[in-house]
Formats: C-alpha cells, structure tokens, sequence
C-alpha cells in the first residue's frame, strides 16, 4: 500500500511518500499564494523522485493551514494529529511533541497509541515562532542557520524583556548599540523563545520522552534553551521539517 | 446549521426586536423617561411606571456586531482615542455615538435620562457608563453588587434590595413618576414565567441528536435582555421549545448527522454565526449547550432553573442579579458547567478565550483542565472576541476545534 501525507504550511509545502509504512522519499517546497498548486507540484516531485506513479498511490492526505485546498486529497486532518502520528512512527515511546513552525508554535501530548490527549498553541501573535527568530536574524545581519552555533559561545544571556516581536526588535538594536556581545544576544533570544514555549508545554502537561519538530528544531541553540528551562532532554526529529507530512502519510495506512 | 429557511421562531423574534426598538423610540421621542442599562440591572422596575422605558447598550452593540458593523462601530472610537484592548460592546457604543447612531440598525438608542451600571458582572461597564454620564451630562447610579464565591448571602441580598429600591426612589424623583408595586410584580411574574419557558427549550438539548444548537439560543436569547418583564418572554420561547419538539419529530434538525456535541464556554462570536455554525455543521458537529444561555434564570453553581416560590419579587430580582456567569468565582462555573456536560451528553468543550471580555474568560484555562481530568474528555481553547472580528482567526480556530474532533474520534477507538 503507498500512501502521500502533504503538509501545506504558511511558508512552505511538504510531501511524504511511504510505503508499506516505509519512507520512500519526501520534499519540500516553498508555498506560494495558491496552495493547490503547490501541493500538487511538491506532490509530483516526490512521486517522480521515487518513481511511483499517482496512479498507484492508495491514499493522499493533506495537512496543514491549506489542508482544506487540496481538491485531490481524500482525507484532511488536522497537524496537531498529524504531528503526533509522525513522532509515534519515528519512536513509539514518545509522549510530547514541541513543533514550532514559522507561524505557530504547539505542544502535543500524545498516548500509547500515538492519538493526542492534550495540545496547547501560541494564540495570534509570532512571539515563540519561527517568524520572531526570522526577524531578529535580520536586526542582527546574520544567517539564521549560524545561531545555534553562535549562541554556543555565549558566556550569558543578554535579558530581552519583551514577548513582542516588534519591541524585541528594537530591543536588539539598543542592545547592539550599547556594545553587547551578538552570541549573548542570540543567546537571550533563545532564552527569549524557550520561556514562551516552555510555559506552552507546562500548560499542556509535558509528559517525557519528549520529541521536537518543525524547522526551528534545527536550531540547537533553541533546543538546548528548551531543555534547561524544562529539564528534560529532547530528541531533534530527523524528519524535523516534514515530521506533519509524515504523520499525515501515516494516517493513510488507517 | 440554523434558519435557512427562517423558523417561525425566527419569524417571532424578528417581528418581536423590531417592535421593541420602534416602541422604544416612539415613547421616548412622545416624552417618556429612558433609562440605560446594563445587562444584569433588574429592568422589571421599569414596568411599576407608567412612562419609563429602557435601552440595553450591551445588547444593542451585539446586534451591531451580528450585522456585520461591529468592526466599523469599534474604529469610531478608536479614533477618538479608545484602546482596543477594552471591551468590544463598550468601543462599539461609544463608537456609535459619535456620529448619531448614523450605522446602527436600530437607529441607536433613544437619548437617557439615566444610566444604571452594576459592577458584578466587570469594573469596566461602569467606566462606561460614566462616559454617557459625562459626555450627556445625565445622572449615573452605579449598583454595588457582591461578586460570588457562594450562593448569595442573606445580607448581601439585603444590600441588593436595598439599592433596588433606592434605585425605584432616584427614578420617582427624577421622572416625577410613582412607582406602582402591583405592576411591578406582575413584570416579575412574566419573567419568571419566561425564564421557565426558557429552561423547557434548552432541556431539548438532551435529545440525540439534539434539536437545539447554541447557534440559535444565543440569537433567541436577546427578548430576556430588551423585553424583561413582559409577556412576550413565555409566549416567545414556548413558541421556540414546541417548534423544536416538532422538529424532533420531523427529523428537521439543525445537525442532521450529529457525531460530536460540544458545549461552548463564553460569550457568543456575534459577528460568526453564520460561518462558524455551518462550518460546524459540515463537520458533523453541534453546540448543543453554552454556559451563556444555561445561565439565565439559574443562580450560583448550577445550570438549574432557580426556583421562585413566587412570594417577594424584590428577593427574586436580587437573586436574578447573579444569574450570569461573570460574578461567579471558579468553584461555582465549575460546579455549572459540570452539570450541564453530564446532563447533555457532552464529547467536547470549547473554551472560546475572549480577547476583549477578560471577566469570563479569565478562569477558563483552569476550567479547561479540570473538565478534562474529570470527565476525560477534550476541551480545546480558541481565541475569539465577542463583537470584534478583527481579534479572530477563522483558520486557527478551526484547526483546534478539527482536532478536537479528531481527538474525540480517536477517543472512540481506542
Ligand atoms: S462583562 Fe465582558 S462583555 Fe460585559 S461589559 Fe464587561 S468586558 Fe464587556
């Protein structure tokens, strides 16, 4: 049986083939403003990489805040069940799930089952998101992908008192210019981010072991922020970015 | 999910709200004394005068968000300098009338006499009502209600009764108007009378599937709010509660296959009902109950109809003025709510957080848990606003309240 999870998120689209409850391939692309489109092409390009016709597919579910466009999609489900059917097939042992995307972040507590017991989201505002990391990347002129390692060599944590990210910003800015050192800066916003979503995790009732996805999960700087404040350690899935897509094309098997 | 095709409760109400607005301005543009009020004050006084009549602001600013100028109404007050961060029904009235009512369907209210604010319910409508005050240069009294941990006491009850009736003498002195008892008891009757009936249709609730949708008792509530005291009350909702027996029968349902029943905790999203009942509505899903509409005619703790031996009136009124959510400290919400998720067969609470009416929702992340532990059954939190679309997100919300569902279905599986 091959089964397609896609996942069509604010900022970027992503497909998972697998079969027999085996990964053939995935992708990722960026989503654009029709969400249709790009489920379809991220879609093709994972069938071709695979070589599996769409033909032979026997189930495609889509996920994600565009889930209700995809006209081809036989089933639409929500990513909080997704997220959590993902993490249960890359190890059953898991309970939580800490996802922070672009736009949102969440915490899912899951059973033995992989099924959801309990979830909490950030509410409307980028605070604790992929988005408030994106912004403070560019007041500091660097690449995003360097913060984890940057904010490795941080003796402390520049205090940022602001959850907003606007305020944060100009935060930044008065800190650069009263001359504090950048990896305490990105340290602080890290710090910044693992208090937001720590305070998520505890309201949802972090249950170990615990697993983190979503593209912020590659920030080692976050993660290990997440782990002081929360004392436990967390295992970076290695589907970090398609962990949804994944747990969707794992939902196609039931 | 609702009225499609409009019920012959629908057709009554709207009948009934339209009468009531045009009524309003008749008698107050031929002289009459108008009174504002909020929502709690006991407005069966007004019946005990021969020429008083009444406006709800609260319930006015619903109906603007209802018909979609919610939004409009709340930026007129922005710009005269009001945050955003302050209840919506306040910016939408204050927003209203800085230019006339000149938007308003129902033309605005008629200009008081006199504004009455209590201060259980929040410490903010009296703020309000204190602008009327200033800006009409017109008296405010301010009813100092006892917030509740527990039932009413004795001597706060006494309190209450006493300021009813200093109210009643502020009103004789002010309209030259003598207030008469017997007219004024027989208004209680009617809303006693209404409030039963009330409770007959919201019973309907238990049925599977359910006859009842919170979508229609937010709308059908408003005569408890506009026409206190009156007759129309009983007669309007035993219209209601035999349409929806008959509908029952005639398999006419407002989910037609009902898979979840959820209750809703909060005030309603005025400017959504239509959109967020259908969407439901395809999902399968049904709010059959709200603690918004179980509250009226209960008292602290229970969803109950709260029995009136029909002996003092003014004990009644007094009682009545804890029959909402808002005053009750947390044991009491929850101790309500508790009874209505047993009693109507509940696989899900949504607890819709209020961005702009803190009062209501600032005990609900705890409610959330405590249902959840208690009855093992999901509750999500979606952010809303009760009449400003601006502080909501359909998609959010909806992908939290998908995954309830989700998680009411797995649930079931295992
Ligand atoms: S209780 Fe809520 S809705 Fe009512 S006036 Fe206060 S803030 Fe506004």
């Amino acid at each position: 049986m091959i089964t397609a999870g896609i996942d069509i998120g604010s900022i970027t689209s992503k497909a998972v083939l697998m079969k027999d409850m085996k990964v053939l391939g995935f992708d990722v692309i960026s989503t654009g403003y029709n969400s249709e489109k790009s489920g379809k092409e991220v879609l093709n390009l994972v069938l071709d990489k695979c070589f599996v016709n769409i033909e032979e597919t026997d189930s495609i579910i889509s996920t994600g805040y565009g889930r209700n466009r995809l006209s081809f999609a036989h089933k639409k489900i929500t990513e909080i069940t997704c997220h959590a059917a993902g993490a249960h097939f890359q190890d059953n042992k898991i309970r939580s799930v800490i996802d922070i995307g672009g736009q949102d972040s969440k915490v899912i507590i899951l059973d033995e089952n992989g099924s959801v017991t309990d979830f909490a989201m950030n509410d409307k505002c980028a605070a604790g998101t992929g988005r408030f990391l994106e912004v403070m990347a560019r007041a500091l002129e660097l690449d995003l992908n360097d913060f984890g390692d940057i904010s490795a060599k941080a003796k402390k944590a520049a205090h940022i008192s602001s959850l907003c990210t606007v305020f944060a910003e100009s935060e930044i800015i008065s800190l650069i210019s009263a001359g504090e050192k950048r990896e305490n800066i990105i340290r602080g916003i890290h710090e910044s981010i693992g208090t937001r979503v720590g305070a998520l995790a505890l309201r949802a009732g972090l249950r170990s072991p615990v697993m983190m996805t979503g593209g912020v999960s590659r920030n080692s700087g976050v993660v290990r922020s997440l782990e002081s404040r929360l004392g436990v350690s967390i295992n970076v899935s290695s589907y970090a970015q398609v962990n949804g897509a994944l747990g969707a094309a794992c939902l196609g098997f039931r | 999910m609702s009225e499609k095709v409009k019920s012959m409760a629908g057709k009554n109400l709207s009948k009934l709200m339209i009468k009531g607005y045009m009524d309003l301005h008749e008698k107050a543009a031929k002289g009459a004394f108008c009174v504002w009020i909020a929502i709690n004050v006991p407005a069966e006084i007004f019946a005990g005068f021969d020429n008083v009549v009444y406006g709800v602001p609260e319930s006015h600013a619903a109906m603007c968000a209802g018909k979609g100028i919610g939004v409009l109404q709340c930026e007129k007050a922005e710009n005269t300098g009001y945050s955003q961060d302050l209840c919506s029904y306040a910016r939408i009235d204050i927003g209203n009338l800085t230019d006339g009512s000149k938007d308003s369907p129902s033309f605005g209210l008629p200009k008081p006499d006199l504004v009455v604010s209590n201060n259980n319910n929040c410490a903010l409508i009296s703020k309000w009502f204190d602008v009327h005050h200033r800006e009409m240069d017109i008296p405010h009294f301010i009813m100092d209600i006892p917030f509740c941990y527990e039932p009413q006491k004795q001597k706060d009850q006494s309190y209450i009764i006493s300021q009813i009736k200093d109210l009643i003498s502020l009103i004789e002195k002010l309209s030259g108007q003598k207030f008469n008892f017997n007219k004024f008891e027989e208004a209680v009757f009617h809303s006693w009378e209404g409030f039963c009936e009330w409770k007959n249709f919201l019973e309907l609730a238990k049925e599977k599937p359910s006859p009842v949708t919170a979508f229609d008792s937010f709308v059908h509530m408003a005569p408890f709010l506009t026409l206190r005291g009156t007759p129309v009350l009983k007669e309007h909702f035993k219209i209601l509660a035999d349409e929806a027996r008959q509908n029952i029968k005639t398999g006419n349902l407002p989910v037609k296959k009902e898979k979840y029943r959820l209750f809703w905790d909060n005030i309603a999203p005025w400017h959504q009902l239509g959109k967020m009942s259908k969407r439901l509505s395809q999902m399968g899903a049904n709010i059959v109950g709200a603690s918004y509409t179980s509250c009226m005619g209960t008292v602290e703790g229970s969803f109950e109809l709260y029995k009136w031996d029909e002996k003092d009136p003014f004990e009644y009124i007094a009682r009545m003025m804890n029959s909402y959510m808002c005053p009750h400290g947390m044991e009491l919400r929850y101790s309500s709510m508790k009874g209505a998720i047993e009693k109507l067969g509940i696989d899900g609470v949504i607890f819709a957080s209020n961005r702009s009416c803190k009062p209501y929702s600032i005990t609900q992340m705890d409610q959330q848990k405590r249902i959840s532990d208690y009855f093992g059954i999901p509750a999500v939190m979606i952010d809303v606003d009760h009449a400003d679309a601006r502080k909501y997100s359909e998609e959010n919300a909806f992908m939290r309240i998908g995954a309830l569902l989700e998680t009411i279905d797995s649930k079931r599986k295992n």
